[in-house]
């Protein structure tokens, strides 16, 4: 199997370069409103609670739980051919919104139900990028992933 | 009563139409016109998919037409049902008398609606994510959520934690649909798969796509078309074919209910059954009154988390009313008789609304021998059909 040099990458837009650059050293920065305080995502230019225009960046902590996943085994386009089979997740941030991303490091993924926890840092997204990806939160501890652990 | 589907018309459904998409539109609205016995030149309005390559400037050149009316409706698949309830506006305020509306695609040979390339952009040598939907928005593509049927393979699995059930029971669920659909095409000499029966262990054999979906849980990609004529009280009780009336419709939307999202209600939640309930209000039926339903199923989870939305089951227990019932003649509502987008034909809902007519008529290869009006349901979107 040789390495894939297809990439999908996101379409950044001036109203939302902020998360880009965050993203692409990993972080997840979520919209949050300085009115009401709802955070959302995907960025919108107007709070979807009480309609204010005053919206701001928030850093996610990371941490979510498994709201749902699939495990790809058949690839739909060349530039994640090489990269089937991979697990997408659906999170729920602890922060509220949804997030997608891809799931790496599960040995099993029978052991995945809705109250897995997961932590989101810098990895290998599927479509070869470094972006934020999900990583099963180690038992009892919310601490960082260990950067230099091998996938 | 102020309109009426006076006639149903589709092509050969195939994987290799070897024409146009303007040729196909055109030969599926002279087989519904013939169908009514409506003259071409009577048409004044059309509804069209924001998604079909054919569009009204085709249309109205090839047909002579001179139309006062026409609209478009957006968001794919949620098209079925809006298709209709356009029309069925349009008559009933004056401002069209006949009104046709089509999908056309050659979905299998010019646009897979089950790859990517179609939603992806290209710069500098690499592909491009845009906007923000899922699939294939730069919040999605980028990690791989690049077709529909992954996102509905995320819905399935949500379905299956939030039902409570084990992983098997929510397989056996899913190729009762599937392999139900799939007898209904025997009976279909039209279907794509007619002649191509499924059992279990064909479907348990079938590979996997996206977990837990396997390939037979997905809507086939089928070159082909289907129209319909939509037509005033007048009109409708003038030609051969009997009215089929449209009783009710809604044309829902709200945050996340765009066709396939992944960060809304899931599809059988308390929105999508208020919008059911108003529905079947305004038609004056309950869901087991139906004769059939239609739901749109671009995946096998979609007639689970329907039925659910629309009252044919309680939130959480499709899954167990599948596997005692199935979906089909034992049914107390059978759905998708024509065999459905898994197993007639994908022509992203137009086959389920002709479908919904045949019922309506007793003109179906899979006939319900009972009276009673049809629905048919795309997400947030339905009509109810009656004869």
């Amino acid at each position: 199997m040789t390495e894939s040099t297809l990439r999908i990458v996101p379409e950044a837009t001036e109203f939302n370069a902020p998360y880009w650059t965050a993203a692409r050293e990993g972080r997840v920065l979520l919209q949050r409103c300085v009115d009401c305080g709802l955070v959302w995502h995907p960025p919108a230019p107007t709070c979807p609670g009480c309609r204010s225009h005053a919206v701001s960046w928030v850093a996610s902590s990371g941490q979510g739980t498994l709201y749902s996943y699939t495990r790809v085994e058949h690839s739909v386009h060349p530039a994640v051919a090489d990269a089937v089979p991979y697990l997408v997740a659906l999170v729920e941030l602890d922060e509220g919104p949804r997030f997608v991303c891809t799931l790496i490091e599960v040995d099993d993924t029978s052991t995945l139900c809705a109250t897995t926890r997961v932590t989101v840092g810098l990895g290998p997204a599927a479509a070869g990028l470094q972006l934020p990806v999900a990583r099963c939160s180690r038992a009892g501890a919310d601490d960082p992933i260990d950067p230099t652990r091998p996938a | 009563m102020s309109a009426a589907v006076i006639g149903i018309g589709q092509t050969a459904y195939s994987r290799a139409s070897r024409r146009s998409e303007w040729s196909l539109a055109v030969e599926a609205i002279e087989r519904a016109l013939a169908d009514c016995g409506v003259a071409p030149g009577d048409v004044d309005g059309l509804v069209r998919y924001s998604y079909d390559a054919v569009d009204e400037a085709m249309l109205v050149r090839s047909f002579g037409w001179r139309l006062r009316y026409y609209s478009q409706t957006g968001y794919g698949g949620l098209g079925a049902p809006a298709v209709l309830a356009q029309a069925s506006a349009a008559v009933a305020s004056g401002q069209a008398r006949i009104v046709v509306c089509y999908r056309s695609l050659n979905g299998y040979s010019t646009t897979r609606y089950g790859r990517a390339e179609r939603s992806l952009g290209c710069a500098g040598g690499e592909f491009v994510a845009r906007g923000d939907r899922a699939p294939s928005g730069a919040f999605a593509g980028p990690y791989g959520l690049l077709s529909p049927g992954q996102v509905m393979a995320m819905w399935a699995r949500r379905y299956q934690w939030e039902a409570g059930i084990a992983e098997q029971d929510l397989v056996r669920a899913l190729s009762r649909v599937a392999i139900d659909q799939r007898a209904q095409a025997q009976r279909n000499p039209a279907a794509v798969m007619h002649g191509r029966p499924l059992n279990e262990d064909a479907y348990l054999a079938g590979r996997v796509i996206a977990s837990p979906l396997r390939v037979f849980d997905l809507a086939l990609e089928t070159d082909g078309a289907a129209a319909v004529v939509v037509a005033a009280p007048d009109v409708a009780r003038a030609v051969a074919t009997p009215p089929v009336w449209i009783t009710a419709a809604v044309v829902g939307m709200f945050a996340y209910a765009e066709s396939i999202s992944v960060y809304g209600e899931l599809r059988n939640g308390p929105t999508y059954r208020e919008i059911a309930e108003r529905l079947f209000a305004e038609a004056s039926v309950r869901p087991a009154d139906l004769r059939a339903a239609m739901i749109y199923d671009a995946t096998s989870v979609s007639v689970l988390l329907g039925m659910e939305a629309y009252g044919l089951a309680a939130p959480g227990t499709a899954w167990r009313a599948v596997l005692d019932h199935g979906i089909g003649d034992t049914a107390p509502v059978p759905v998708n008789t024509s065999g459905g987008h898994l197993s007639e034909a994908y022509v992203h809902g137009m086959n389920l609304v002709v479908e919904a007519v045949r019922q309506c008529r007793g003109s179906s290869s899979a006939q319900v021998e009972r009276s009673g009006p049809v629905l048919v349901s795309s997400g947030p979107s339905a009509v109810v059909l009656s004869p």
